[in-house]
């Protein structure tokens, strides 16, 4: 799949780039692996040492206090020494992980909400959190070891060779075996994690779905229907984990096997030699000291690459998160607003918005409207109706600057659409899990408690946070449970009156509100007209009244 | 001390007991085979140097003139097998484990979903969606560290140890049970000591996640809002805070595994040395002989891949704690009993004194249903009348303490065991839309067993979607976008009205039907909906009549105002 290839290759270069961001400190890692390696290898040579002295040279325990102490010395330098490496990668790996999520965020920045809208929340979650998350094992685990799964078994050769050249032997010709074998199972895995990424993601989304409308779902009594799915979806991310896992674990087990042959190989080697059963070679000079040497050093060669091999999934799972995360990164920084503060320049002198031949529509080609034509300045107001899905709410996602134009071009303030901040007041009011006062904020993050209190008042919903008893700090939740339609839309209206904007763009204001709250939303739009420019999709005739201009979209005749 | 260990303890203990109940056998198999693992490690390499020292001693005796008889090949051949032994080991361990975990898990997954669809309706609709997900996600993922981290090292790890310390004692009964003891008890004492710490941290480490994931979401929510108005980076700033705090929690966490991997280095080190000098000391005294002397210290060494392990492992407890202490009540949740209803006849509702539904605190809000007959609810938002058609639906049951209130199915109260029976006679069109993410197909035939595809395009027709949906791409069987934003806010709501078309139903209830339709296309739609239901019960709650429905004069509509009562 060329295009699977294109993307494991944008992940790779993502890894690599976040790598190269953290290179000092993974190297100062590896160099405390390396000499916890030469520490390591004293504290065998001293063991080896006091077993063959006491054995064969039958001395005594008071005369090898020194070897004794040496011993243990290089053992705790060695713990120690693991521990610095330790604490390197740890770094390396949050810095490196912060630094991504810093991309993603800033991604996330310069993407259209409609293409944000398009996805999942909580499969995007999942990519910013769990999936970042996951490549903690590659920066913290994996790369270091790729370096010190060359340099520990390259020093322990060294040392083997000087003692025994065969056995040096057996273990070099087994030594690049195991990347051979696990490389081209490893290949195989990471192709199948993939997948594995694909479905996880696609698995939280399908969840939070079905969990939101699960109301829905008992009231048609098709609850059995989606436990059925559940019960699928379980099945099927069974089946394809085990697929990664069986490869993975082979491509380990093919390790285990190469090195429990080499060490037992070298074991029955030395045995043979000691015994004198073995006379060519280097087995005559081979004796207890140097044999249970060779002895102990054999797995600690085979350590750091039977580690890779375990981190080597980490390897797989990052460039396939990395890939997936390649996907939704923009191509280059493009034009980026320049970082964004709170822009508020509604009481500039003048705003105006002018459209020509303005074509609109979701693909291209197929322009849901005639090429429209307005000029319109601050203090105006142009309502735009028609019958649904016509394309009111498209042309209010140009504006916004979530679409481009087909044809035609729109400019405000002599500016494509999107350069200036407007507000955006969709039909469905934003509601964030937490108090007035921060509903409030979110949108409008220079009001002060006493402006919203004013601006509260002006939409008649200071008695209801009175009732609630706790002013700004009651909690609102999510679905904005406890407040009627109306009373969300008043609340959208206080955070626009707050901190209004040249252009304000609404979809529907009124629609399906009660009287109380459809006069408080009409004051509001009336004093918010003098201050900027509005443009509103609705079918209320007391809308109508406020506009200056009306664009009636047309149904477009089937083919 | 012991209700904190309690509290650490027991939300495990419920789902390990359900994952004994169900996996004996896999897991006993899974330790069977990490033991034979773990033998055959320690067996390599021990064997490994008893044959060295062995063939040493022999040699140089050979050497210096003495006979002396050694078979070497068997100890070759025992070799051999643990070479081989361990792999395979291994393999199938990991295998058989993961494979039972992910059996597991699915087991888990139904379980909460089953349970979620028996909670009531209220406690759904008060929890947050992004909690939702990460619970069962999240959580779920989380929970699988019990068995493979929690349970099965260090049973292994303590078979290991009491299996070493039995062979030990077979050659010096002193050292073998000196190890096990000291081995056992400051291995149990520091690793409870480590757990008991590194657990608030890790569960701290699993609820920030949560946390980060529910303002995530939220912010995805409000693009729309927040990219126009530029505010998005001001909005993430929020989340980099929850980011950082989890990056601060998981190094805390990882430098406490950290530092107790240099602990047990060091006193694994340590424990090998000592056992080595206590071999050869033994050795000198002629107890055991110099091959057996290597043969015990070596196997103590193979201990360490097992023990180096343990930090990590056991650091997960809190993590894995948190997310059994969310998921138990879920599961635990009993299965409500489920009872068949009459068939609807005449429905009466009667209630008073209800929060939201203000009007009904000074006079009872009451009426009386027939066949044939279309009742009016109207109000302004806010006045209740969401709330009268949740409960209508059965979705919301009034506390009958602060709210007398009744629903009658011909004469006799709905009881909340009946809720699925009844479910099934009404088509309820909430005020919010509900498009899944699923096919236009799976959309429209929720919840029915059989449809005639006419069927479903007459539905269409009668509600104008028939064009749009010839047009889409894969016409029925479209994928209605993850979120249904593909979809207008009137498309939406005339599939969902096509859905209640399609399902047989003596009540139709329709909460604000026409949202995000034009009154055009909602006086047409209605003309042609109306007559399809002239024999079932209609309800339907507006907030203003609109001018295309019949006059109250009509025998069969009433209106109930809630404003003006």
């Amino acid at each position: 799949m060329k295009d699977q290839q294109a993307l494991n290759k944008a992940g790779r270069l993502l890894l690599k780039q976040l790598i190269q961001s953290q290179r000092s400190r993974l190297l100062q890692a590896v160099f405390m692996g390396v000499l916890a390696t030469i520490a390591m290898i004293v504290q065998w040579y001293a063991l080896a040492h006091l077993t063959y002295d006491l054995i064969i040279q039958q001395q005594t325990f008071a005369e090898q206090s020194m070897l004794m102490m040496l011993i243990v010395l290089s053992l705790i330098l060695r713990s120690v020494l693991i521990r610095a490496q330790e604490h390197y990668s740890q770094l390396a790996s949050l810095h490196a992980r912060e630094h991504l999520r810093e991309q993603v965020l800033s991604g996330w920045r310069q993407t259209s909400a409609l293409i944000h809208s398009q996805r999942s929340p909580g499969s995007a979650a999942s990519q910013l959190i769990e999936d970042v998350e996951s490549m903690d094992g590659y920066f913290a685990r994996f790369w270091p070891q790729q370096l010190l799964a060359v340099l520990t078994p390259l020093l322990i050769l060294i040392v083997v060779f000087y003692y025994n050249w065969l056995a040096a032997l057996f273990l070099l010709v087994a030594a690049p075996l195991i990347p051979l074998f696990m490389m081209l199972i490893g290949w195989g895995a990471e192709a199948v994690n993939q997948r594995f990424f694909y479905q996880r993601q696609r698995l939280a989304g399908h969840f939070l779905d079905r969990v939101k409308h699960l109301t829905t779902l008992k009231l048609f009594a098709a609850e059995n229907e989606a436990l059925t799915e559940v019960e699928e979806r379980s099945q099927d991310y069974r089946q394809v984990v085990m697929k990664t896992l069986k490869l993975a674990f082979l491509s380990s087990a093919v390790l285990e096997f190469f090195t429990s042959v080499a060490i037992a190989s070298i074991a029955i080697y030395i045995g043979f030699a000691l015994f004198g059963s073995i006379t060519w070679g280097p087995a005559a000079d081979i004796t207890l000291f140097s044999g249970l040497f060779i002895l102990l050093l054999a797995p600690e060669f085979f350590q750091p690459l039977r580690n890779l091999s375990q981190f080597y999934h980490d390897r797989a799972a990052a460039v396939a998160a990395a890939s997936h995360i390649a996907t939704h990164l923009p191509d280059k920084d493009t034009n980026s607003p320049a970082e964004d503060v709170f822009e508020l320049t509604a009481e500039e002198s003048s705003s105006t918005l002018i459209a020509t031949n303005l074509g609109i529509g979701y693909q291209p080609g197929d322009v849901l409207q005639d090429p429209i034509n307005l000029k319109l300045s601050r203090g105006q107001c142009l309502l735009i109706n028609g019958p649904s899905g016509c394309g009111k709410t498209t042309l209010l996602h140009t504006l916004a600057g979530y679409l481009k134009p087909l044809s035609g071009k729109v400019l405000l303030n002599n500016q494509p659409m999107g350069k200036e901040a407007i507000r955006y007041l969709p039909q469905k009011p934003w509601i964030i899990n937490g108090s007035w006062a921060e509903n409030l904020a979110v949108l409008a993050p220079d009001a002060t408690t006493k402006e919203m209190q004013k601006v509260l008042n002006q939409l008649g919903l200071e008695s209801l946070i009175a009732y609630r008893n706790n002013d700004l700090g009651s909690q609102l939740n999510e679905h904005g449970e406890g407040l009627s339609g109306g009373q969300l839309q008043r609340l959208a209206l206080a955070r626009v009156l707050l901190s209004p904007a040249p252009l304000v763009l609404l979809d529907e204001p009124t629609a399906s509100l009660d009287t109380e709250s459809r006069q408080y939303v009409l004051a509001a739009l009336a004093a918010l007209k003098p201050r900027c420019i509005l443009v509103i999709s609705s079918h209320d005739a007391d809308v109508l009244a406020l506009a200056d201009y009306q664009l009636k979209f047309a149904r477009l005749e089937s083919d | 001390m012991s209700s904190h260990s309690q509290k650490n303890f027991a939300p495990l203990k419920f789902w390990l007991i359900k994952v004994l109940q169900n996996q004996k056998k896999r897991l006993i198999i899974s330790l069977l085979l990490a033991l034979l693992t773990a033998i055959s490690a320690m067996g390599l390499l021990a064997l490994s140097g008893w044959l060295i020292t062995a063939t040493a001693i022999t040699g140089l005796a050979i050497t210096a003139g003495t006979a002396v008889l050694l078979d070497i090949y068997r100890p070759g051949g025992g070799i051999r097998f643990f070479a081989l032994s361990r792999t395979v080991g291994r393999y199938f361990e990991r295998l058989h484990s993961h494979d039972m975990v992910l059996r597991v898990i699915a087991g888990f997954r139904l379980t909460l979903f089953t349970g979620l669809m028996d909670l009531p309706v209220q406690q759904l609709r008060n929890t947050q969606d992004s909690e939702w997900l990460s619970r069962l996600t999240a959580d779920l993922d989380n929970l699988d560290s019990l068995l493979l981290k929690l349970l099965l090292p260090p049973i292994v790890v303590l078979s290991s140890v009491l299996l070493l310390a039995v062979f030990i004692s077979f050659f010096w009964l002193t050292l073998g049970v000196t190890f096990g003891f000291i081995t056992l008890l400051l291995g149990s004492i520091y690793f409870s000591f480590f757990t008991r710490k590194t657990s608030q941290i890790s569960s701290d480490y699993a609820r920030q996640i949560n946390q980060a994931r529910s303002q995530t979401i939220e912010h995805l929510q409000g693009q729309l809002e927040l990219q126009a108005a530029h505010l998005q980076q001001a909005d993430q700033a929020r989340l980099v805070n929850s980011l950082s705090e989890i990056g601060k929690s998981q190094l805390k966490l990882n430098r406490h595994i950290a530092n107790a991997q240099l602990m047990v280095n060091i006193c694994h080190g340590l424990l090998v040395i000592a056992v080595a000098i206590a071999a050869l000391f033994a050795y000198q005294n002629q107890f055991v002989s110099g091959p057996v002397a290597v043969m015990l210290f070596l196997a103590v060494f193979g201990l360490g891949e097992l023990l180096l392990n343990l930090p990590g492992q056991l650091g997960q407890w809190g993590k894995t704690r948190y997310a059994a202490e969310r998921l138990q009540p879920l599961a635990e949740h009993a299965a409500s009993e489920k009872t068949t209803l009459v068939e609807l006849e005449r429905l009466s509702m009667m209630l008073a004194d209800h929060p939201k539904v203000i009007s009904s605190i000074d006079t009872a809000f009451a009426f009386e249903l027939n066949p044939s007959e279309c009742l009016l609810i109207s109000g302004r938002s806010g006045s209740g009348k969401s709330t009268i058609a949740n409960i209508l639906a059965g979705l919301e049951i009034p506390d009958s303490f602060i709210t007398p209130y009744q629903l009658l199915i011909n004469g006799i109260p709905l009881r909340i065991d009946q809720t699925q029976a009844w479910h099934k006679q009404i088509g309820y069109l909430s005020q919010q839309n509900s498009i899944i993410a699923a096919t236009l197909y799976s959309n429209l035939t929720l919840g029915l067993d059989e449809i005639d595809e006419q069927q479903l395009w007459q539905a269409l027709t009668l509600v104008e979607l028939d064009d749009w949906a010839k047009q889409l791409p894969a016409g029925l069987h479209s994928w209605l976008g993850d979120t249904g934003s593909q979809l207008s806010g009137g498309q939406a709501r005339r599939i969902c009205l096509a859905r209640l078309l399609l399902k047989e139903s003596k009540l139709i209830l329709l909460d604000e039907p026409f949202n995000g339709i034009d009154l055009e296309m909602a006086g047409r739609i209605w003309q042609r909906l109306y007559p399809q239901w002239q024999e079932k019960m209609l309800i339907v709650l507006m907030h203003e009549r609109p001018a295309f429905f019949p006059t109250i004069d009509n025998q069969q509509m009433f209106e109930i105002n809630l404003d003006q009562r």
